[in-house]
């Protein structure tokens, strides 16, 4: 980078915003993917939309590509640096800058923490919804980024459900004002198409986020089953029976004893095969009624136990064993290939015990702990990248389940993104014609694709329909 | 820029401990200097991934590394929310050792562990000379003088407490008591600088101790137990200071041996890590190690807290707020204890901060070697203490102390701050009998 | 104009002729792609439409301006109603009536209740992004559609999203597309998610001719555990209704009505069939019945100040979602008002409600009405995106919506 460059950028976010030192700038990376990685440029970190708008004038001056980061916990690699690129982080925007409990959002600098927003309200008797595993680091801005979800998304719905508006940096440094809390938008819902664009329309600096009423009553049941063929098939009866908890999640043999080996032990069986966890919230009486008509159809599933948590701090127990369990895999293996598949709620076991053969078949290691209740399945394989031969096995089992999915009419995706993961497997699920149209939208919206560039589209297709796209994805490994 | 002498191939840290770390970043947002800085490289998650780097070749130990690593509190607050249970204390000890090694240090530094770490800390009388030498430096102004001259570094200097006077400053001496039964024993840990500035929290916790039925007794020559060289880059150090207070202890082997500063406890807990490679160190430091207790824990316990409580009377420290120490909650796991303690004493008014995990910047000699970000932490604790309305701050580590101590008093606040030892101590009934 | 009618017959697409404009009757999606394709290689300007219920947002000029209209109320198959995983995946001409007894037969519902459901297909709702009052509790019917296929002004078919309740494969262009108005594209399919049907439903209502005491119970009934299918407060001449309507089962159903019955104090309470009449009672009050419609959007604390400024307002019809901030302002003699004077009235209205912190959409006016207001109405710095958008997606200017979001001078 031209020292005049930095020189400027460094007067823009001052001494402690710009990271240049090279040994600093490898802790950058790669994100929650360790598969790729690419030591960025140099790292910014603006504090509010002004800081952010002017480094961006410069870069779009310069013609430098930049990808946006917030805690970098994502899992699609789409917070990995690219070649010759300069990462924007949200890391030093954390304040919340309005919170109005009587119509029920809060306007928040990107790099906000999910679990403090949720903290500066309770005590309004409020919470924000998605609850990504990782909340208690990633960033609203990196949520929005991904179109986050969690395990309450069954009831409440991901991300985009819960942005109301943004404020906008835009590729060329203009700053975009979509922030009025509004009921619609005025206009095209500019606000839904940027949540999930994954850093490729702008850089979200200011955020608005709804507000939810805490529940007057939340029960969280721990069913524990002895195989978990039939707990897969539990939830999908409780889906058919139009059964409404507010989340429903499964944690496999190898994922329960992972947390109960971690600091979030939960209580979970070990001898169990798996374990399903309900939360019910609602009135008393709503959820009195809703556990009596759920406890059948887990019986006629070969339930062996259910245990009941109403207590605040045993419930938070039981979650953050759940919310646990992707660090937790750290004990089986050093990386981890975490799968992010999405199936009809009808082909949950199916899926389930094609991941599990299939990685059976290669002599891998697979646990699974996913957001059942959606179809949003997390086939996570433990793997040692050391081991070059197993990794192959590993992005082999990984495209055998994502191909699995599509022909079940799932997809590849259901909250961690496309990013460098999943971008080759993009064909399979659209058609050049899909992708050209998500091209063009792009186009729009960042001319030169300097924002993001190499990333979520097939890299073949992205050479086609602009082949003086900035960079190419992260160097493998 | 600085040379370095490392030399080839050999790594900081093993290699093998590093690949616990899955990178799921859920450490990011409790680390404090993270949380300063916004800065990956000062995360627990960027610093492994540097070890790790470092320990795999792809990059030298050179400065932006030493930055990142020294920058670090070891407040071990990622390890109280890593789900990987990534051993982050032990890597970083072992990485400051391996620097320490390989790398120039700055001339504070080499002040502080040459004559601090070598001839201060580990004997009785260095550290009563150096105290002494305070005291008559505080008594003359010159405190004041060399706090200017020395600029930020120096604050810290000028917000060391007052040193007692002499008559303060003497150990506690409590011998053996005549043969009985063991089980009401225990050994009460005087620690190195505690008996010259905190002398009254080791009468306290003797005198508590008392009032729980314990019989205390304290080690005439012991001091430092190397926590302070194991965190610092001086695993050598650490070693000898170890197995000098295994020794001093080890002919009572079945009593406890109760700390009442948690950072001492936490490293004494610890002790076999060091002697991984040393096979009779190592079994005589885990019969050593498992009979370390903290303070708190120690009277929390049903036996003793029972006695404890029908000797306690009215508080006699306002609203009480306890401000867990990094050692204790993160360090040793121990949280409800003290909060037990507190809730014993009767009438006593006890608010919780907002986040009484967090560390209050002082962590070992950081406070001094890192002053601006020392006071930025401890700036978020004061307005924490501030808002919760308590009027004494209770704590379990002198580290601890003196930082929110420096801090009320500049800050000129009417808040107190206290060893929970202390508030317990007062609010003892005089003896019936 | 019969012509064109002749050339795209020996494409095999069917048409009629609507007053004097010839209207294309695609029954595929290869057959709307044909249609397009010839009208983008003659530049014809063309309006998109279902059954053209909302053509009346902009009459009349929207349709004169145009060469072509093209309806999709022929492609109207139930593509997949999978009841086990509560979505429902069908073609854009399938009218919204059709599909809520669809899904009913495995005790599903639809969002949103619109108020016309024989008169409404499918990709009209979402083009128009419409909702009923049913949106107090299922929120918008943006966050409910799952993906959906279109036809791009120059004939290319893409597909966004899927048929799964989560997914965030690719962009969510399925959340532009809907409520783009036929500006954009044309709808040929969407996949929604569903909602189960709920065992008892109760609807109560009280009346009121002073709006007062109706919005200090309106505070009241936000501060209750429960979460109504709807809370309407309204007026059509005559005293103030506020309707609340329950769903759900059993005794925490009877707890809630309890509740809204003590606040409340109806004096009306209907239950089962007559409930759901009323229920569809409410959702008619979304049809006008005319032009001369605007809609006022704010925070939902900002209502009763909105509404006790409407209440000196002579003959204004006024339908309020009291849990979503949105405001219905029917005007029944602005319908063939000129188009001065339906500036007059909405200028007015807007220098009103503005400095109440709500913003005015007109609906129902003379497309001459809209276009002349959109500088007042539509002065947002987001314009510039959705200019780029209309200019990749239609370079060639043919989806003409003058209503919306206006078009780059």
């Amino acid at each position: 980078m031209q020292e005049q460059i930095v020189t400027q950028l460094r007067a823009i976010v001052g001494p402690e915003g710009i990271l240049t030192d090279s040994t600093a700038l490898l802790a950058y990376e790669s994100d929650g993917l360790t598969l790729k990685r690419q030591r960025p440029e140099l790292v910014l970190l603006p504090r509010d939309t002004n800081e952010t708008a002017q480094c961006m004038r410069v870069l779009h001056e310069h013609g430098i590509p930049l990808v946006p980061r917030g805690a970098g916990t994502g899992l699609s690699g789409g917070a990995t640096p690219v070649p010759n690129g300069v990462l924007v982080g949200t890391a030093r925007m954390r304040d919340v800058l309005e919170l109005n409990a009587e119509d029920r959002f809060a306007r928040v600098q990107a790099g906000v923490v999910n679990v403090d927003l949720t903290r500066c309200c309770d005590g309004d008797g409020l919470f924000y919804a998605p609850d990504p595993s990782s909340q208690m680091a990633c960033t609203i801005g990196g949520n929005v980024a991904e179109n986050s979800g969690g395990p309450h998304c069954f009831k409440y719905g991901s991300t985009t459900r819960h942005i109301l508006g943004l404020v906008i940096v835009t590729a060329t440094g203009e700053v975009l004002h979509l922030d009025e809390a509004d009921v619609d938008p005025a206009g095209f819902d500019l606000v839904g198409l940027f949540v999930g664009s994954e850093g490729m329309f702008g850089i979200a600096t200011e955020i608005t986020v709804q507000l939810t009423p805490i529940p007057p009553v939340t029960e969280t049941l721990l069913a524990i089953f002895k195989a978990l063929d039939p707990c897969c098939d539990a939830v999908s009866d409780l889906i058919a029976a139009r059964l409404e908890p507010s989340a429903i999640e499964i944690l496999d043999k190898l994922a329960i004893q992972a947390v109960e080996a971690s600091v979030f032990a939960a209580g979970y069986p070990q001898e169990a095969e798996a374990v399903l966890l309900l939360e019910v919230e609602g009135r008393e009486s709503a959820v009195e009624d809703t556990v009596e008509r759920m406890l059948p159809i887990l019986e006629a599933h070969g339930l062996l136990e259910v245990r009941r948590a109403r207590d605040a701090g045993e419930r938070r127990k039981l979650w953050a064993g759940r919310k646990g369990a992707f660090g937790a895999m750290g004990r089986i293996a050093p990386d981890l290939y975490v799968a992010d598949v999405v199936v009809p709620r009808t082909r949950l076991r199916e899926i389930v015990r094609y991941a599990t053969d299939v990685c059976s078949e290669r002599n891998l290691k697979i646990s699974n702990v996913f957001h059942a209740g959606d179809g949003n399945i997390h086939p996570n394989i433990s793997y040692d990248r050391r081991d070059e031969e197993e990794v192959a096995r590993v992005l082999e089992a990984g495209d055998l389940i994502m191909e699995t999915c599509i022909k079940y009419g799932g997809s590849l995706s259901g909250e961690h993104g496309v990013g460098l993961e999943k971008q080759a497997m993009m064909s399979r699920l659209f058609t050049p014609d899909d992708l050209s149209v998500m091209e063009r939208v792009r186009r729009c919206l960042d001319p030169d694709g300097r924002l993001n560039p190499g990333k979520m589209f097939p890299v073949r297709s992205c050479k086609e329909v602009r082949p003086q796209l900035a960079g190419s994805p992260g160097e493998s490994t | 820029m600085s040379t370095f002498s490392k030399e080839a191939g050999a790594a900081l840290i093993e290699h093998a401990l590093s690949l616990d770390c899955i990178h799921c970043g859920l450490c990011l947002h409790t680390c404090p200097t993270y949380q300063l800085t916004g800065n990956e490289s000062a995360s627990p998650r960027g610093r492994i991934h540097l070890m790790r780097a470092e320990a795999e070749g792809r990059i030298e130990p050179d400065h932006g590394f030493e930055e990142a690593m020294d920058s670090c509190l070891l407040c071990l607050r990622c390890e109280s929310v890593c789900p990987a249970g990534v051993s982050f204390e032990s890597m970083m000890e072992d990485c400051r050792d391996g620097l320490d090694s390989v790398r120039p240090k700055g001339w504070l530094v080499r002040v502080v562990r040459r004559i601090g770490f070598g001839h201060i800390l580990p004997s009785r009388r260095g550290i009563r000379l150096a105290l002494g030498a305070l005291k008559l430096a505080q008594v003359l102004g010159l405190t004041r003088v060399a706090s200017t001259l020395l600029g930020a570094r120096g604050r810290a200097l000028g917000s060391l407490p007052p040193v007692p006077p002499r008559a303060e400053r003497q150990p506690l001496n409590l011998a053996a008591p005549t043969p009985g039964s063991e089980s009401s024993q225990a050994w009460l840990m005087e620690g190195c600088v505690m008996p010259e500035l905190f002398g009254r929290v080791n009468r306290a916790s003797a005198t508590v101790l008392a009032a729980a039925g314990v019989h205390c007794r304290t080690h005439a020559e012991h001091t430092c137990c190397g926590a302070l060289h194991a965190h610092n880059g001086d695993l050598t150090g650490a070693r000898e200071l170890a197995r000098s207070t295994i020794i001093a202890f080890e002919s009572s082997a079945r009593i406890p041996v109760v700390i009442n500063s948690a950072g001492c406890g936490s490293h004494m807990k610890e002790y076999p890590r060091l002697f991984s490679d040393d096979p009779e160190w190592l079994e005589r430091a885990r019969a050593f190690s498992s009979r370390v207790v903290d303070f708190t824990e120690f009277l929390a316990a049903p036996e003793r807290l029972n006695p404890l409580k029908s000797r306690l009377g009215p508080s006699q420290s306002g609203t009480l707020a306890f401000d867990d120490p990094c050692h204790l909650c993160h360090g040793q796991g121990v949280r409800s204890a003290p909060r037990t303690l507190l809730a014993s004493i009767p009438g006593a008014e006890v608010v919780e901060l907002e986040d009484p995990e967090a560390c209050c910047g002082s962590a070992g000699i950081h406070s001094m070697l890192r002053p601006e970000d020392s006071s930025a932490l401890l700036a978020e604790k004061l307005e924490d203490l501030e808002r919760s309305g308590a009027q004494t701050l209770v704590t379990a580590n002198p580290g601890c102390h003196m930082q929110w101590a420096g801090g009320l008093t500049q800050a000129n606040s009417p808040k107190q701050v206290q060893h929970i030892a202390e508030v317990l101590a007062q609010a003892l009934k005089p003896n019936a009998s | 104009m019969s012509a064109l009618l002749e050339a795209l017959a020996k494409d095999g697409v069917e048409g009629e002729l609507v007053g004097n404009k010839p209207m294309a009757l695609p029954t595929s999606e290869a057959q709307v792609q044909a249609v397009l394709k010839r009208a983008h290689a003659d530049g014809l300007r063309v309006v998109p439409m279902g059954l053209g219920s909302k053509l009346e947002w902009c009459r009349p000029e929207y349709i004169t301006s145009a060469d072509l209209l093209v309806s999709t109320r022929r492609m109207d198959k139930i593509i997949d109603y999978v009841p086990g995983d509560g979505t429902l995946t069908a073609q854009a001409g399938c009218t919204m009536t059709q599909l809520e007894e669809h899904v009913l037969t495995g005790g599903h519902r639809l969002t949103p209740a619109v108020a016309l459901p024989g008169r409404s297909t499918l990709g009209g709702v979402l083009a128009a992004g419409l909702s009923g009052p049913d949106r107090q509790k299922r929120g918008p019917v943006r966050h409910h559609v799952l993906g959906t296929r279109v036809v791009l002004p120059d004939g290319t078919l893409a597909r966004s999203g899927g048929r799964l309740v989560k997914n965030v494969t690719g962009y969510d262009l399925h959340r532009l597309h809907t409520g783009s108005r036929g500006t954009l594209c044309i709808l040929l399919e969407a996949s929604l998610r569903l909602f189960p049907r709920a065992d008892d439903h109760t609807h109560l209502i009280r009346e009121e001719a002073e709006l007062d005491g109706l919005l200090a119970r309106c505070v009241e009934l936000r501060t209750l555990e429960c979460e109504p299918l709807a809370w309407t407060l309204e007026n059509h001449g005559g005293p103030w209704r506020l309707h609340v309507a329950l769903e759900g089962r059993g005794r925490a159903h009877e707890e809630d009505v309890r509740d809204v019955e003590r606040v409340l104090a109806p004096q009306e309470i209907l239950r089962g069939p007559q409930a759901d009449e009323a229920f569809d009672a409410l959702r008619g009050l979304d049809a006008s019945g005319g032009w001369g419609e605007a809609r006022a959007l704010t925070r939902t604390s900002r209502l009763s100040a909105i509404l006790r400024m409407l209440e000196k307002e002579d003959g204004l019809h006024v339908v309020a979602q009291m849990g979503i901030g949105e405001v219905r302002l029917q005007s029944p003699g602005l319908n063939e008002a000129s188009t001065e004077r339906q500036i007059e009235q909405l200028e007015e209205w807007r220098q009103r409600l503005t400095p109440l912190g709500a913003r005015l959409e007109p609906r129902m006016v003379r497309a001459q009405t809209q276009e002349d207001l959109a500088p007042a109405l539509a002065a947002q710095p987001a314009l510039d995106w959705m200019f780029r958008l209309q200019d990749e997606f239609d370079p060639k200017a043919q989806f003409r919506s003058p209503s919306f979001p206006g078009r780059r001078a």
